[in-house]
């Protein structure tokens, strides 16, 4: 048994993608991570990020707690204050295509526990913020957690952006630990 | 479809035997496995999809180590240092990429300290420190007897397309005591980007002020995207 990190699967963003959906996820794993670097079609500085354990996105499931920091020229701290229960709550965020070219946000998401069966699922989840040109302009650094309250084991999961597709060109990585 | 072979003069009959990075089948000398390691053509004993140690800088003191040569097949990297500091101010790293030190980098931070909440100081900022002002590692009470710890986090290092935009997270420590001041230190979490597209081959680390004390910094890699 190979103990560390394995990357399970990758790849690039490509064909406008609204989605990325991990399916038939191997069970024999401690913990589950992801690393993204993504942005999104919409024009709009920032736009949400869905991460859905088995691509679940009903019965108000989602619990999410945290903060995230503003970047403008003064700088915000906010506690993302306790939201839902919720069907389909933003887990995170991504630039939009308003931003300056070339920026990706840097996504990193830890589901510690993911093939329990007996309890529900907290993933960890964090993501930079693109910055347009040194000034900020509303972009959001954030960091929370995501109860998921089922204890079904997570064989898939799916990540979407609110409004538009994936930029092509971005990169995704699912990896687990031993 | 390769031409036949006809193998190597006092060799066996047949092709010729070539091996590759993933499969070196049949018998051989160790001279003819030593030559296909100088050409990078024989497997390697570890899964380039793990993360792998590259290098590893340690020592006493020092106010700047530098990665260089990294090679382009990791799409991500990371640097995990533990490290005091010699001086009370100014604690903050200088972090650049491919030796661009005053190219345009953006940064912004946070950190909590003490028994208090206190996230502050986000403003996005036009520097290549990171985390900028944070105080990584920590000696502001001037009493830090223990090694400092963080993680740097660069995806998408091998692009050349994309902005290399990173996260930092780490332990901002410099006493044993919780009196709620920002001296005592805490949590540090900071974004970066450097606007630069090219792949990363080399990163440096200098420290804006002092240097890096009983240090271990170790760069790893992941996944050849």
């Amino acid at each position: 048994m190979t103990i560390g990190f394995q990357v399970l699967a990758k790849g690039t963003f490509t064909g406008n993608q609204a989605a990325v959906v991990f399916t038939n996820i191997d069970q024999s794993y401690s913990h589950l991570q992801f690393e993204i670097t993504a942005r999104g079609s919409a024009a709009q500085s920032r736009v949400n990020l869905y991460m859905n354990m088995n691509q679940v996105t009903t019965g108000s499931k989602y619990r999410l707690l945290g903060t995230q920091v503003q970047s403008s020229s003064s700088g915000t701290a906010e506690i993302v204050n306790g939201i839902g229960p919720d069907s389909n709550p933003a887990f995170l965020h991504i630039c939009g295509n308003t931003v300056q070219a070339n920026q990706l946000t840097a996504v990193e998401a830890l589901i510690p526990n993911y093939s329990s069966t007996s309890f529900p699922k907290v993933a960890f989840g964090k993501s930079n913020a693109c910055d347009s040109s040194g000034s900020g302009s509303n972009q959001k650094r954030r960091y929370v957690d995501m109860v998921y309250q089922d204890n079904s084991a997570i064989t898939s999961i799916s990540w979407s952006t609110g409004g538009g597709y994936f930029i092509n060109g971005g990169s995704y990585i699912m990896g687990a630990w031993k | 479809m390769s031409s036949p072979g006809y193998g190597e003069n006092g060799s066996v009959v047949g092709p010729q035997n070539l091996p590759t990075s993933s499969v070196a089948s049949g018998v051989w000398s160790l001279g003819e496995v030593a030559e296909a390691s100088r050409d990078s053509i024989w497997p390697q004993p570890f899964n380039p999809e793990s993360y792998v140690a590259i290098a590893t800088f340690s020592g006493a003191s020092a106010s700047s180590i530098s990665f260089t040569s990294i090679p382009t097949k990791w799409s991500t990297l990371r640097v995990r240092v533990a490290s005091n500091t010699d001086v009370t101010s100014n604690q903050h790293n200088v972090v650049t990429l491919n030796g661009n030190p005053n190219g345009p980098y953006n940064g912004d931070y946070s950190n909590a300290y003490s028994n208090t909440v206190n996230l502050n100081n986000a403003a996005a900022l036009s520097t290549e420190w990171w985390p900028y002002s944070g105080n990584f590692p920590n000696k502001e009470s001037g009493v830090n007897n223990f090694p400092n710890s963080g993680e740097y986090w660069f995806p998408n290092a091998n692009s050349t397309t994309f902005y290399k935009s990173g996260l930092f997270y780490g332990q901002s420590k410099a006493t044993t005591t919780y009196t709620a001041v920002a001296a005592d230190g805490g949590v540090v979490i900071a974004g970066y980007t450097a606007e630069y597209t090219a792949a990363t081959t080399t990163i440096t680390m200098a420290r804006y002020s002092g240097n890096w004390i009983d240090y271990t910094i170790t760069l790893f890699g992941t996944c050849d995207l």
